[in-house]
């Protein structure tokens, strides 16, 4: 795990940096003052469907990529 | 954890996604141009072929922040500090769910020299409260060949793509969702770009600035919806999808040219939008830039349905379109503006109007052979005038220079032979 690490990385001055960092501030206390912070949506279509990345890849028409194997990313799920 | 400290981490974040060549792990520089046009089998094989190459670490980004597949914490904290990963599940943007972190909804994509929190665009996400779209990017693009960098408000900013990418000025933007606002103000946060582009929750021209303002830009919601469904803040657009497009016009500050990226209906001829720019740009000019037309159809009604989360729901969205006379739809940029020369003009940059349109290419360059053949075809038959094709060539060309003169030196002399045609 990596240790906490306080740099800012911005190219911004301070007192820009502050701008921005108010109008987070701001936006934060309104979406939970609203209770707005998202859910993850629902998929539609193949993942409705309870059919996963995998299939729809192995679904794909085209025949290159058909050839290939299974992409790592999807290997991974 | 404050802004301050949100800040912070959003900084290390965008240190890590470079360091890691996040951008480049994603394919090329188009990857929003082929999502939004929903080429992803493209990009996962782009994606595919890069990532043979890729270590642990990107991968474990790749997967969570553009994929949005869940990801153990051990692997993502071993390339994101926990601070970091504490401010996106502040923000909303990533949960914990067990042992690993996955995503709202939400992707990081690279885009022009940005990131941006931006809507998962290889899914089809229902009930998501953010969107990008083909739409917006028309935006970008049409504020990127503005050569001025006045003043831009936004109603509705979405990821802020058009702060970030499109405006060369200051910008400023009203978003009415709270959580897309913070979303927007997070992206400008994450790219450095506070000092230039902020947002407010609002509605309409809420944080507006009361002068100086040049462009009033909008992608807004258009999509015509019957009263007894709903679609998303960001799509729905009242009865004849025009309710927004009208308050933003009635209330547009004078002097501000105001350029709206949106999609609008109609019937084969022409759409509503037209009867409703004669109406509400009285004494200013108004140009409607057609780049497509397409017949709707019942997969359309089916999206609308998925869309409003009532799926068997079609049928009510088509036989309200058919009440309003809907049987196409249209893509457009309109601009409203004061000018010497007040009226309507419409320019129509697609093939044909009696089968479905073809999108002509943009930004290639030079006009291709049937673009020129087209153009002075329309000339000829009195359909458009020079004017309005040397405007269509410098839309799709991006260019003003002597190859661009040479078609349109032909243009003139088309429509002279046309004219002396007609006194003969």
């Amino acid at each position: 795990m990596k240790d906490e690490d306080t740099s800012s990385g911005s190219p911004e001055s301070t007192e820009v940096a502050a701008t921005g960092a108010t109008n987070l501030d701001r936006l934060l206390a309104r979406v939970r003052q609203t209770g707005g912070l998202p859910e993850r949506p629902r998929t539609s279509s193949n993942e409705d469907k309870g059919t996963s990345l995998r299939d729809q890849w192995e679904s794909l028409p085209d025949r290159v990529l058909r050839r290939v194997d299974f992409p790592w990313f999807l290997r991974q799920q | 954890m404050d802004g301050a400290h949100i800040e912070m981490r959003l900084g290390r974040l965008r240190e890590i996604l470079d360091g890691e060549s996040y951008g480049l792990c994603c394919g090329p520089g188009d990857v929003v141009h082929r999502l939004t046009a929903a080429k992803g089998r493209e990009v996962l094989e782009r994606v595919w072929l890069s990532g043979q190459r890729l270590g642990d670490r990107q991968k474990s980004l790749l997967l969570l922040f553009f994929f949005g597949s869940e990801v153990p914490k051990t692997a993502i904290e071993s390339v994101l500090p926990v601070s970091v990963c504490s401010a996106l599940v502040e923000l909303g943007l990533i949960s914990e769910s067990g042992s690993a972190f996955r995503t709202n909804g939400c992707s990081i994509l690279p885009f022009e020299g940005s990131y941006l929190f931006a809507p998962q665009l290889l899914r089809s996400w229902i009930g998501s409260r953010l969107y990008l779209g083909a739409d917006s990017l028309r935006l970008v693009e049409t504020m990127q060949r503005s050569r001025s960098a006045g003043q831009t408000f936004e109603i509705g900013a979405g990821t802020g793509i058009v702060g970030l990418a499109g405006a060369r000025g200051a910008y400023a933007a009203s978003e009415i969702d709270p959580w897309c606002a913070l979303v927007a103000q997070t992206n400008f946060v994450l790219n450095g770009q506070t000092g230039r582009c902020q947002v407010t929750q609002g509605s309409l021209y809420d944080g507006c600035p009361t002068e100086g303002v040049e462009f009033i830009v909008s992608n807004p919601p258009y999509v015509p919806e019957p009263l007894t469904l709903r679609l998303p803040t960001f799509a729905g657009g009242g009865e004849d999808g025009l309710v927004v497009v009208r308050q933003i016009l009635e209330a547009a500050p004078g002097g501000a040219s105001c350029v709206l990226a949106l999609r609008v209906y109609g019937d084969g001829r022409g759409t509503r939008l037209e009867e409703e720019l004669r109406r509400l740009s009285s004494g200013r000019r108004a140009e409607v830039w057609y780049s497509s037309r397409t017949r709707l159809r019942e997969a359309d009604f089916t999206a609308l349905a998925l869309g409003a989360g009532v799926p068997d729901s079609a049928v009510s969205f088509a036989e309200h379109y058919r009440r309003q006379g809907f049987t196409h739809q249209f893509d457009a940029v309109v601009t409203v503006r004061s000018d010497s020369r007040p009226g309507l003009s419409i320019v129509q940059a697609f093939d044909g109007w009696d089968d479905d349109s073809v999108p002509v290419r943009t930004g290639l360059g030079l006009p291709d052979e049937d673009s020129v053949a087209r153009s002075v075809l329309n000339v000829i038959d009195g359909r458009r005038t020079v004017s309005e094709i040397a405007a269509t060539l410098h839309f799709e060309t991006g260019r003003q220079d002597s190859a661009i003169e040479a078609v349109l030196a032909v243009c003139r002399q088309a429509s002279l032979a046309g004219f002396l045609r007609l006194v003969q």
